[in-house]
């Protein structure tokens, strides 16, 4: 009780702090993104990103450029982050451009997938 | 010569970055925070401050109005604060802010997200919340939730289980020579499974180890042997710099003397190590006197009511001198970064071998001493 008493705001913002960690690891355990829940390495995949706007397709700078994400690469977090950023680029700065995106992505050697959008 | 005098304490440690005691944050947890600093320096975080794209706080959006706004507030708050941290002036308010720069840096954009960069932010903004007077818990339980994380994160992945994971990692991502060799030695892909249970069992250990005050130097030392054994078997993979972060994180579980060291050491000593404290006791808090008083005791330390004879007390006057962290970290770099390959990779593996058998607690007297006993 007295090691609660002396707890300063600073030990409480930091204990928050933890806190909120361990509920992101938590919230990992039902959504398919791994960010900020310590989840390095835990999966690895191949994947390949190819944009298409107006009919044309994105060269691997353009695609750098609107991501900030290497089109050809390997993933060593969850390949839903990647999902996660493409899905919001398009739903918001991209809307208008009705680009057409297509993942192949092959999670820890799997069988290789698509994920296309829109969604 | 009197050599008190050499090697003695001395005042404000302001403006002086070599030094880490006397400030108002913990000694080694100053010290971490310099070196992660210079860290994130050396690995071009400032070229990562930039201004919002795709952030997990979609408020963040708003500066983009103004291009380039919140991406030059963010690199004079990290350049201003990490020189005030080197600089010994607001340790602890500096340490808050750089860890919010970085927090704030990764919120306001997802493709930048990674864990290396994450578990900065996390050290600074936790040195800088906790006071002078008290141990970094809250860095402890830190790192325990870092590896709880990571161990449940893979415990729960199927392919964690059954090696699939391990193996297309290392065959097919990175082609690992060792691993290229010996998996098609055993069926059933039991180097993978063996590879991915350790690093499992490894990873609940440290998490469990961390939480108690008994078992937190077995906790560093597993890490330690962990992380170094997949530096060495990945042939000098660090995982962004997650591996140097973690190294670094470790400063934190040192328990630095509170007022001081005092040293007595035989003549044949005095001679190697003078020199050898001049140039890593930056903080001048070691004070070296001659004599032992024992010809079986070369070296004696004693600082907090205690005292270390011999191999102990060197290791702890190594422990506990800024300089000799800082001299490795400078020697870590130039070798992966100067010294043509692999040499300079097998020189960094057999300085950490060397470290290691120094720094692990074995009794070497005893060892000397012992003969085998004939049936």
């Amino acid at each position: 009780m007295n090691r609660v008493r002396r707890l300063s705001p600073g030990h409480w913002l930091g204990l928050a702090f933890l806190l909120m960690q361990l509920v992101s690891i938590g919230y990992a355990r039902f959504v398919p993104e791994r960010f900020f829940c310590w989840a390095p390495y835990d999966a690895h995949s191949r994947y390949q990103v190819t944009i298409e706007v107006d009919g044309a397709q994105l060269s691997p700078d353009a695609i750098w450029d609107r991501y900030h994400y290497r089109a050809n690469a390997w993933e060593p977090r969850s390949v839903y982050n990647l999902f996660s950023i493409i899905r919001q680029y398009e739903s918001t700065y991209g809307k208008d451009e009705n680009a057409r995106v297509t993942v192949r992505y092959s999670i820890n050697g799997h069988p290789e997938r698509l994920w296309i959008w829109p969604e | 010569m009197d050599l008190a005098g050499i090697i003695s304490n001395s005042a404000d440690p302001r403006g002086k970055p070599w030094r880490v005691v006397g400030t108002a944050m913990v000694p080694n947890t100053l010290l971490m925070g310099k070196l992660v600093f210079l860290l994130l320096l050396s690995q071009n975080f400032l070229g990562k401050i930039r201004d919002p794209l795709v952030p997990f706080i979609p408020f963040l959006d708003v500066f983009r109005a103004w291009p380039g706004l919140f991406e030059n507030v963010l690199l004079a708050l990290f350049l201003g604060a990490g020189v005030l941290l080197l600089m010994n002036i607001t340790v602890r308010p500096a340490s808050v802010v750089l860890g919010l720069v970085v927090m704030l840096d990764l919120l306001a954009s997802k493709p930048l997200f990674r864990n290396h960069l994450f578990i900065c932010g996390c050290l600074f903004l936790l040195a800088g919340l906790h006071r002078k007077d008290e141990r970094p818990w809250m860095i402890y339980l830190q790192m325990s939730v870092i590896y709880l994380g990571a161990f449940l994160n893979k415990m729960l992945e199927p392919d964690w289980h059954t090696g699939q994971f391990m193996h297309n990692w290392l065959l097919n991502a990175r082609a690992n020579p060792f691993y290229e060799a010996v998996y098609p030695l055993l069926p059933d892909l039991w180097l993978a499974k063996l590879l991915g249970w350790t690093a499992i069992a490894s990873e609940v250990a440290m998490a469990v180890c961390f939480l108690v005050p008994r078992t937190r130097a077995l906790g560093v030392w597993i890490g330690l042997i962990f992380h170094g054994g997949l530096f060495v078997m990945l042939l000098g993979e660090n995982f962004g710099h997650f591996l140097e972060d973690i190294l670094l994180a470790y400063l934190a579980f040192l328990a630095w003397p509170r007022s001081g060291m005092q040293a007595r050491a035989s003549a044949a000593v005095r001679e190697w190590l003078v020199p050898l404290l001049r140039v890593l006791d930056w903080d001048r808090q070691i004070e070296l006197e001659a004599g032992t008083g024992s010809p079986r005791v070369w070296l004696t330390a004693s600082f907090d009511g205690r005292t270390l004879e011999n191999i102990a007390a060197l290791r702890s006057l190594l422990r506990y001198s800024a300089g000799f962290y800082v001299i490795l970290c400078v020697w870590y770099v130039v070798a992966l970064r100067l010294i043509t390959p692999p040499f300079g990779f097998v020189a960094v593996v057999l300085t950490g071998a060397a470290l290691l058998l120094l720094f692990l607690p074995i009794p070497w007297g005893s060892i000397r001493r012992w003969k085998p006993s004939v049936c």
